[in-house]
């Protein structure tokens, strides 16, 4: 029992970590972000320009814990490891999805500045994609939180990810200067190259806990801790 | 009567390969991992549900062609085709 709460305990804290993390990568303005707190910018007026690296420094640590935790209680870990997983990437993919559905023109122009269809010689099939696309994103995720098919949604779901990677990886290799447009549509000229690479960053890591998900057996999140 | 000497893939491998033993161990092993990646990926393609898969992903197809009407014409998109390109911003950061 003192185990089970120890590695409770850290995995909490690992989550916060992860939490404190994806803000600093991928919401600089939020309220996780450490980095752009007043306080910090008074004493440290550069410390927003390392945004990244303290993101990337939370979620390394958040690795680390989740190490004891798991040697202390490996059953109990593997289970609220995939009970973490499946909410956050899940509600990751709805969250981003939502605005997408709103406004399917405004993210079709997002994804023509990619000019990967072009490339394919499959102009035609943009608007068609930016329609479906969001589509996929929001019930897969909805799948993986809700349903016990969470090899099916999993797999899904990582091969939504190695698109994002192939789409980004072309973006900043042919210099678009566009933004990601994962979780907001913005003018469509944006130019922060900085965002792209936080999102390649970002969906390296994620990729990894999508890949075990994909392994494991279909359970629904309430019989992954009733089964024995 | 003797039977004849069959030659293993790995037999003709090291002897294409000659002294360059590191090389050859290192493409034998390439040569296991990718066959037992191969294995493993076709029992998982099995072991998923497809129908689940397939239902999802046609359930998705056709809300998006619900979606495309019912928001309101500045926000929709035709079936088919792109959209324009905007001009590189002066300053990448």
């Amino acid at each position: 029992m003192k185990k089970t709460i120890i590695s409770a305990a850290l995995l909490i804290v690992a989550s916060i970590l992860v939490a404190i993390g994806v803000a600093e990568i991928s919401f600089p303005e939020s309220f996780l972000t450490f980095t752009d707190q007043d306080w910090l910018i008074d004493i440290w007026p550069k410390a927003y320009r390392y945004n990244i690296h303290v993101g990337l420094a939370a979620v390394f640590l958040a690795t680390g814990i989740c190490v004891p935790a798991y040697r202390l209680q490996k059953d109990f870990a593997i289970r609220a490891l995939e009970t973490l997983f499946r909410v956050g990437i899940g509600g990751m993919f709805i969250f981003a999805s939502i605005y997408k559905i709103q406004d399917p023109h405004q993210f079709a122009v997002l994804v023509a500045q990619y000019q990967f269809f072009p490339a394919l010689h499959l102009e035609s099939v943009n608007n068609f994609f930016a329609l479906v696309y969001p589509q996929f994103e929001f019930w897969f995720g909805l799948a993986m939180i809700v349903t016990p098919f969470v090899r099916e949604s999993a797999f899904a779901i990582f091969w939504m990810f190695v698109s994002f990677i192939i789409a980004l990886t072309w973006a900043l290799g042919n210099d678009l200067g566009i933004t990601c447009g994962c979780f907001e549509l913005e003018d469509g000229d944006a130019h922060d190259k900085a965002e792209a690479w936080t999102s390649l960053i970002r969906d390296l890591i994620l990729i990894w806990p999508t890949l075990w998900l994909a392994t494991r057996k279909n359970h629904s999140l309430i019989k992954v801790w009733k089964r024995k | 009567m003797k039977a004849p000497t069959i030659i293993k893939s790995t037999e003709t491998d090291s002897r294409l390969f000659g002294a360059n033993s590191t090389l050859f161990l290192y493409f034998i092993t390439m040569k296991d991992l990718l066959k037992k990646l191969i294995v493993f990926s076709k029992s998982y393609l099995k072991s998923l549900n497809w129908i689940v898969l397939l239902g999802i992903a046609a359930f998705c197809i056709a809300l998006a062609v619900i979606n495309n009407i019912r928001v309101e014409d500045s926000k929709s998109v035709e079936w088919i085709g792109s959209q324009e390109i905007l001009a590189k911003p002066d300053e990448v950061l």
